[in-house]
């Protein structure tokens, strides 16, 4: 976990500092390294929106935008801009891919473990409740649902719903308020 | 209930910001989906017109600072953790969202008007939120190229930018309204459930 956090951190700080001049030597390690540890990140650039936005970023906006000093196959283009958006494509591919690779890798309890040992102990806490909640939340909301369905209608829908969702919040409440508090741990 | 040890206090805090965070995750991850599927426009604004009430609600039986903080921190780390692709823009949506709510309910107080205040800034907030969530991914050249794209079209298609004005004004105004809609409905319903609960105890 300490590696790939630490490889996240240092993979987002050196996106965030990519140029024209850097990129050469930036680039190619990162992308190694990710295909390494965590090859299955690489599916999030399959997405056809994303593609389809990457491609008018790359060739739509030279062609379109900018003053057109120089010539490609015939098709004039912006230098300034192509080399602009070679930078941020880039960029975004890391950014992208990091966060794929980190969540790919962590689990929810390994997070809510990790917030412990770095002191951020209320956090911790909290989080790992709320991971224990969580399932009870959802049948209650669930069951909450399932009810109003089968509730026949006695006024307008809109008093009906608000009705509804006052029931659910305290419902969610009681079930709050009940929680077993001896399971926090006690302050030390 | 109201007559709690510091310690039970406490403990009460933890557990309703724990029941209110996964709430709001769980809200986040299953309307989020249902919403994407449908390609409704404003889903962003509408997602943050729905958890106003949950957070808010949770932050007006939690009266300590930092609650809506912790509570947006649960709900993003849920929704990055769902099923599927790469969700940056949300998880950034939802923390700086909740900073926002924090230091507006800290600052003005709980009572309608702040609930409503908060809950129409947040829902104003989602218009930019993806200007500045693409700023972070791309980088702040991806402004100028917005600036010069809008430009161009406006020059190609003829349009007067006082049009262009006018449909800003008017999804502006729907998100306003929208926000205004959510924080009344927030105050009314945390309102509301402490009377019922209050009942109940009775």
């Amino acid at each position: 976990m300490k590696l790939t956090i630490s490889l996240f951190i240092t993979f987002i700080g050196l996106a965030l500092t990519i140029n024209f001049i850097n990129q050469w030597y930036i680039i190619p390690p990162i992308l190694i390294i990710i295909f390494i540890v965590e090859r299955q990140a690489f599916l999030i650039l399959f997405r056809w929106k994303f593609l389809v936005f990457l491609a008018i970023l790359l060739f739509g906006t030279p062609v379109f935008l900018g003053k057109k000093d120089a010539i490609l196959c015939g098709i004039s283009y912006s230098q300034e801009y192509f080399e602009m958006t070679i930078v941020m494509l880039q960029r975004s591919i890391i950014i992208l891919l990091s966060i794929k690779m980190f969540t790919n890798r962590i689990s929810i309890n390994q997070i809510s473990n990790g917030l412990k040992n770095l002191k951020l102990y209320k956090f911790g806490e909290v989080f790992s409740i709320s991971m224990r909640v969580l399932p009870e939340i959802r049948l209650i909301i669930l069951k909450s649902i399932e009810e109003f369905r089968q509730k026949p209608r006695k006024s307008n829908i809109f008093s009906e719903l608000f009705g509804w969702v006052v029931n659910l919040m305290s419902q969610i409440l009681n079930y709050a308020n009940q929680y077993n508090s001896s399971d926090i741990e006690q302050p030390q | 209930m109201e007559n709690l040890s510091k310690y039970q206090k406490t403990s009460r805090d933890t557990i309703l910001i724990a029941v209110f965070g996964a709430l709001w995750g769980l809200m986040e991850i299953s309307l989020g989906v249902v919403l994407k599927g449908l390609r409704l426009p404003m889903g962003g604004a509408i997602l943050t017109a729905i958890a106003c009430p949950i957070f808010l609600t949770g932050r007006y039986f939690v009266r300590k600072r930092g609650s809506i903080i912790m509570m947006g921190t649960i709900a993003a780390i849920l929704k990055i953790f769902s099923v599927g692709t790469v969700i940056a823009g949300p998880f950034m949506a939802i923390l700086i969202e909740s900073i926002l709510a924090e230091i507006l309910i800290s600052f003005l107080g709980i009572h309608r008007l702040s609930y409503v205040i908060t809950a129409t800034l947040l829902t104003l907030y989602t218009i930019i939120h993806p200007f500045i969530a693409q700023g972070i991914i791309f980088g702040d050249n991806i402004y100028k190229i917005y600036l010069e794209t809008f430009k161009k079209i406006a020059d190609l298609m003829q349009i007067d930018i006082i049009y262009l004005s006018w449909i800003i004004m008017v999804y502006t105004t729907i998100h306003l309204i929208l926000g205004i809609s959510s924080g009344w409905f927030a105050f009314s319903l945390a309102t509301r459930v402490k009377r019922e609960l209050n009942k109940s105890a009775d």
